[in-house]
């Protein structure tokens, strides 16, 4: 669940874009609209001719004689048949998207992205020798960052932030992770939280800024201090 | 005979000579790496100038526009800039206040302008309060912009050099902040004063603000809590355990933190999570090691909802299992009159060797539960279903509680459909009758993920 999160940027972009255009489009059958149907496509049709200036009634589903005088009217303007019905061309130049692509080739393989051996990798550099909950903490850490707005909005973005993290700035952080980091990064990713939503970690043991201090402290889990 | 020296001095001048290649080797190759970093910063730092300008210019364009369609497209380019600028500041090695701020106010800026765009497309208008929002932040985005030009220019005459802030390359965010240009901290001091934006996005301030819904009950002190933890581990397998350490996490949900060993053991240290009001078990975690699985991931299901029943939680249905790492992590949903509920949800996690839960995570529950007045559906299941597109073979309907990306609740039919194999779930609203989500589901090697 917790991957959602993770979604890059694009793909919500993408989502939101689908929903942009679905919004645009009607029930993907083509219903023919003529006197006396009604319902939300008709609504839809109104919705239309009414913001370009062929019809001025009220949007209320009903096709009645001022809808056809309008369907008539848009038809002729667009070199239709001027019958005041809505059949599939009128449709289309109503510029709904009515049908999908014929021909739909499903995604193949499994994807490959692998934020849970990344997340792993970083947990294993900052937090190897720390107990078991200090590995879940850094990794849900991360995981809150992705998700404030205050530093990049993907994983990758966060991980490889310039100076972030000291094991991804000296390299550490590029072996093979181990099974307890792997594991940990699961949880992590799979919602748990024992931070409840620190952005910061830091050991106090090491010299640190002053202003790292403001941040309110949530917890402490072996060395690391935890903070909004 | 005389010149026995000769030799070893030669040997030495050789050597001399051959450190010094090597040496000279070694600068040269880390003066060109130096340029190199040098150029990536200057180029994202441009880059960054140029996105913020142009951010700035589009909010601008934004409030002088006046038709619907045209706003649209204006929002929806602020959003792209603001999320460019966000990109190249992020490759900058500058850490710290001001740019964790200044991050914000681009995340925010760009995510507020996509949920105005969202708003046309769904046939709504922008009221005035949130173009005078708009206004506020194209005049912080102009600050941004001149702040920014000055930076510009005085990396431009030599000022300022990339290559002393990437001297600070060894520093992890805990440490000393990078030396962060005078500007950038002066352009924190005045974005403290950045409106609060509330909105219809995923990072509008709402969302990080939000208190637990469910956290029902009283005070209570750190030996009941750690009787509560101690019951609920022991719930969940054979062996009798005992406390070890009691700490304090001071967070969203102030809790205590209860450590417990087995009887006789030292290992595995089991983690409790119990909430100081109400004594609601928030998490749990035994990290112990679990061995090849003896039973059927499915099996997981029926060991968690027995396992929650026996917690006196109940109207939790089992929906899904992730078969992980010989662990089955059981997603349960709250059912309230029959329609499910899917912001309160809690999650167990069952060791597949010898059927112990080994993990718990109610936090969500705890955020989000409460008494939901559940209306009926405007529309009938079957009008729903025309507005789903036809070429998805449908293979499961139900109706649905769901949040939307700035939390706020609807009820919706949920379908789940197959096209040429590929699954998706699609939400129709049940009052409006609209297409409000769609999901793809989406295999990973951590298992099967929506999108």
């Amino acid at each position: 669940m917790r991957l959602k999160k993770f979604v890059v940027f694009a793909v919500i972009l993408s989502v939101l874009f689908g929903i942009f255009i679905y919004s645009h489009s009607i029930s993907a059958q083509t219903p023919t609209l003529y006197w006396g149907s009604s319902g939300r496509d008709v609504s839809n049709v109104q919705s239309k001719l009414s913001d370009w200036g062929y019809y001025n009634g009220p949007i209320d589903g009903v096709f009645g004689a001022g809808t056809a005088d309008a369907v008539k009217r848009f038809q002729r303007n667009n070199g239709l048949g001027a019958d005041g019905v809505v059949g599939p061309a009128t449709w289309a130049a109503l510029g709904f998207n009515v049908r999908g692509p014929a021909t739909y080739q499903p995604s193949r393989g499994v994807s490959a992205r692998d934020d849970v051996t990344l997340l792993a990798r970083v947990i294993m550099g900052e937090a190897g020798d720390e107990p078991y909950l200090g590995k879940v903490a850094v990794g849900a850490t991360i995981l809150n960052r992705v998700a404030s707005g205050k530093f990049p909005t993907t994983l990758a973005g966060v991980i490889y932030e310039p100076n972030a993290f000291e094991s991804i700035t000296n390299g550490i952080a590029n072996q093979t992770p181990s099974q307890e980091s792997l594991k940990a990064a699961l949880d992590a990713i799979n919602g748990w939280d024992p931070t409840q939503g620190a952005l910061f970690f830091w050991n106090p043991a090491k010299p640190v800024s002053s202003w790292i201090w403001s941040r309110p402290i949530i917890t402490q889990i072996g060395a690391h201090v935890f903070a909004k | 005979m005389k010149r026995w020296w000769i030799i070893p001095a030669l040997v030495g001048v050789l050597a001399i000579a051959g450190l010094a290649y090597w040496g000279y080797g070694l600068s040269r190759d880390k003066q060109q790496y130096v340029t190199y970093l040098n150029n990536r910063n200057q180029g994202a730092f441009y880059n960054l100038v140029g996105h913020v300008e142009n951010v700035e210019a589009m909010i601008s364009k934004g409030v002088v526009a006046n038709s619907p369609g045209q706003r649209m497209m204006i929002f929806a380019d602020i959003w792209q800039q603001a999320y460019a600028a966000q990109q190249n500041l992020s490759q900058i090695p500058m850490t710290g206040p001001s740019v964790t701020r200044t991050s914000r106010f681009l995340t925010q800026t760009g995510d507020y302008a996509w949920s105005l765009a969202k708003k046309y497309s769904r046939g709504l208008t922008v009221k005035p309060e949130e173009l005078q929002k708009l206004n506020e932040l194209h005049t912080q985005a102009g600050y941004l912009a001149v702040e920014l030009q000055k930076i510009e220019r005085s990396a431009a005459d030599g000022r300022l050099s990339w290559g002393e802030i990437k001297g600070a390359a060894d520093r992890d965010l805990s440490k000393k902040v990078p030396p962060v240009p005078m500007g950038l901290q002066k352009i924190d001091k005045n974005m403290e004063a950045f409106p609060t934006l509330i909105y219809d996005g995923p990072f509008s301030d709402h969302i990080t603000r939000q208190s637990p819904k469910g956290l029902t009950g009283n005070q209570i002190n750190k030996d009941r809590a750690a009787d509560i933890a101690r019951s609920f581990v022991e719930a969940g397998t054979t062996n009798k355990y005992k406390t070890t350490k009691t700490e304090n996490v001071n967070g969203t949900i102030p809790a205590f933190r209860i450590h417990l060993v087995p009887q006789n053991a030292k290992t595995p240290v089991v983690i409790v999570d119990v909430s100081k009001k109400g004594g609601h078990v928030l998490s749990m975690l035994n990290p112990r090691a679990v061995a090849k699985p003896e039973m059927p991931a499915g099996k997981a299901a029926s060991i968690g909802s027995r396992f929650l029943a026996g917690q006196k939680i109940n109207n939790m249905e089992p929906t899904y299992v992730i078969e992980q790492r010989n662990t089955g992590v059981v997603i349960f949903e709250y059912i309230q009159d029959g329609v499910i509920i899917y912001p309160d949800l809690m999650k167990v996690k069952v060791a597949l060797d010898n059927g112990e839960v080994v993990g718990f995570e109610g936090t969500g529950f705890v955020m989000n539960h409460q008494t939901r007045k559940l209306s009926k559906p405007k529309i009938s299941e079957k009008q729903a279903l025309t507005a789903v597109n036809p070429q998805l073979k449908i293979k499961s309907k139900k109706l649905a509680v769901i949040p939307l990306e700035n939390l706020q609740e609807i009820l919706v039919y949920e379908f789940k459909g197959d096209l040429n194999g590929d699954n998706f779930i699609v939400y129709i609203n049940a009052k409006t009758g609209k297409e409000e989500k769609i999901l793809k589901v989406v295999n990973t090697n951590g298992g099967p993920v929506t999108m």
